[in-house]
């Protein structure tokens, strides 16, 4: 099979309609990426130095714990808020007790234990 | 004038040549084949039915200006004359040289070996034999496909995992779970090497329906019959099963002798990556000895270290893998170095999107390396297996 010329793919390539339009998306927001500015500041990040300082500050031994737990923190999360927009009454301490017999509140009661051993090794 | 000579355009190979060529050296690249394969993929072409042409590129494409491109079969080395010899009789020089010629599979070493492949391909051989390997998964309604491996040693460690993982999921997919059995026969006394790493792979592999037999070493196999012999003295009935081969070092006559060990790869000083007794020389990726995984990781690590140290820095390999375990929307990896043995790392969808992500960038990072180096030693200090000895 011989080799196509480049520029006979290239000339075929600008008749296709549908290169055309994606052309023209392309170009529209280019330039409305210019407008707005964001190119330059694009063009200025696109720099190994800055890469390398945002890369490094985006991607440490934390965020990529967070980022591996998300799931388990906004499901904990979504948990709490939805508790904080339940109406609750004041617990009198002589109740207080009762309360702890509850294995929700127990578990929950762990969680926090391993929270506080957490935050204690660092 | 340097003359940098870099045998084998893979992962390693590529990125070495690139990087060089980055810094502004003239490199000479001699590879034999016109494509480059993203090996991993193979496993997404056989237990997927991924088209092969994803995972597969035009080596020039992949080379930077300033990297010459040979097409060529290296049949010899001679380090202490610097010569390289080709196939067809040419013969070129070097000041520095880096062999990355990756290690050859040796389909001999087993009875039945090369009949099997032959018939149903495999997740090594090249992307065709994926596309076999396929076409047969496709067909298969009931029975067994065994998982295997004929040698402790192979590339990836977990890609007969990963394998059991896929077709499992594609199985289910096709509401056949129930009737073809996934079979993952490994050569380990648990269900990965390091132990840390089986407490977490053997529930997700019982969590697919894989089942698991362990210390089973393939020894030869009875392709009529569908049965494969252990040379632990056991055996299993296949309808469909995929050996991994055993692992040699590249098949080039190199002198002198005493730099390769007994199964041909080439003994480097694993931190500075040079060949046994030669400055100007170096091995990288699975054609070396080196003491760690046989990974496009450590490939790519490895080449970077290299030209570091060509430049001039004193740069060192630690051995660090980064081996993805892809289960079902989910993955996990394994981290270790030299100094660190595995650490453990659950499986989480994060992972599995890191992995997505470590794919889209694969072609990118050989022809760039420099641009993704950045991005590549932030992750990799992140996950240090020494600040994440606790767990990920």
């Amino acid at each position: 099979m011989q080799a196509r010329d480049p520029l006979e793919m290239l000339i075929e390539e600008l008749g296709d309609p549908e290169f055309q339009e994606a052309l023209d998306k392309l170009v529209a927001l280019v330039k409305a990426l210019n407008k707005s500015g964001l190119l330059d500041v694009l063009l200025a990040m696109a720099d190994e130095e800055v890469v390398s300082r945002l890369s490094s500050m985006l991607m440490t031994t934390g965020t990529m714990k967070l980022a591996d737990n998300i799931e388990a923190l906004t499901r904990a999360a979504g948990e709490v808020a939805q508790a904080l927009s339940e109406p609750v009454e004041p617990v009198p301490p002589s109740e207080l007790v009762y309360s702890l017999r509850d294995p929700e509140v127990l578990r929950g009661l762990a969680r926090l234990l391993a929270v506080l051993r957490a935050l204690g090794r660092t | 004038m340097e003359k940098i000579l870099v045998l084998g355009a893979g992962t390693g190979g590529l990125v070495a040549a690139n990087l060089l060529a980055s810094h502004g050296y003239k490199v000479t690249l001699i590879e034999r084949s016109d494509t480059h394969l993203f090996q991993p993929g193979m496993l997404w072409i056989a237990f997927q039915g991924h088209s092969p042409s994803r995972y597969t590129r035009p080596v020039k494409d992949l080379v930077r200006p300033g990297v010459e491109l040979v097409k060529g079969s290296v049949a010899g080395i001679d380090l202490g004359d610097r010569l390289v010899y080709l196939a067809d009789g040419r013969i070129f020089t070097y000041t520095t040289l880096i062999i990355a010629l990756g290690a050859q599979l040796d389909y001999e070493a087993v009875p039945g070996h090369r009949e099997l492949v032959e018939r149903y391909g495999d997740f090594y051989s090249g992307a065709q034999a994926a596309a076999r390997m396929w076409s047969h998964l496709r067909e298969l309604v009931r029975g067994r496909l065994v998982i295997a491996a004929a040698d402790p040693l192979y590339k990836c460690p977990p890609a007969p995992h990963k394998a059991a993982f896929l077709a499992a999921h594609t199985l289910r997919r096709m509401g056949r779970l129930d009737s073809v059995e996934v079979h993952l026969a490994l050569p380990f006394l648990h269900e990965y090497p390091s132990e840390v790493v089986a407490r977490i792979v053997a529930p997700k592999l019982e969590e697919a329906g894989v089942n698991v037999s362990t210390l089973f070493t393939v020894e030869s196999i009875d392709v009529d019959k569908g049965r494969i012999y252990s040379l632990e003295g056991e055996e299993i009935d296949f309808s469909l099963a995929a050996v991994i081969p055993v692992h040699r070092g590249p098949s080039v006559k190199v002198e002198p002798g005493e730099v390769l060990d007994e199964d041909g790869f080439v003994k480097v000083d694993r931190y500075k990556l040079n060949v046994e007794g030669y400055d100007d020389a170096y091995a990288i990726g699975d054609a070396s000895n080196a003491p760690t995984s046989k990974t496009g990781v450590t490939a790519h690590l490895g080449a970077e270290v290299v030209v570091d140290r060509i430049m001039g820095l004193d740069s060192r390999f630690n051995g660090r893998t980064n081996c993805p375990i892809v289960a079902n929307g989910e993955a996990s990896f394994v981290i270790s170095s030299y100094d660190y043995p595995p650490v453990p790392v659950k499986f989480s969808r994060f992972k599995r999107m890191l992995e997505d992500l470590f794919i889209a960038s694969y072609w990118s990072s050989l022809k760039y390396p420099e641009r993704w180096a950045p991005i590549f030693r932030a992750y990799f200090n992140a996950t240090d297996p020494r600040v994440i000895s606790g767990g990920w």
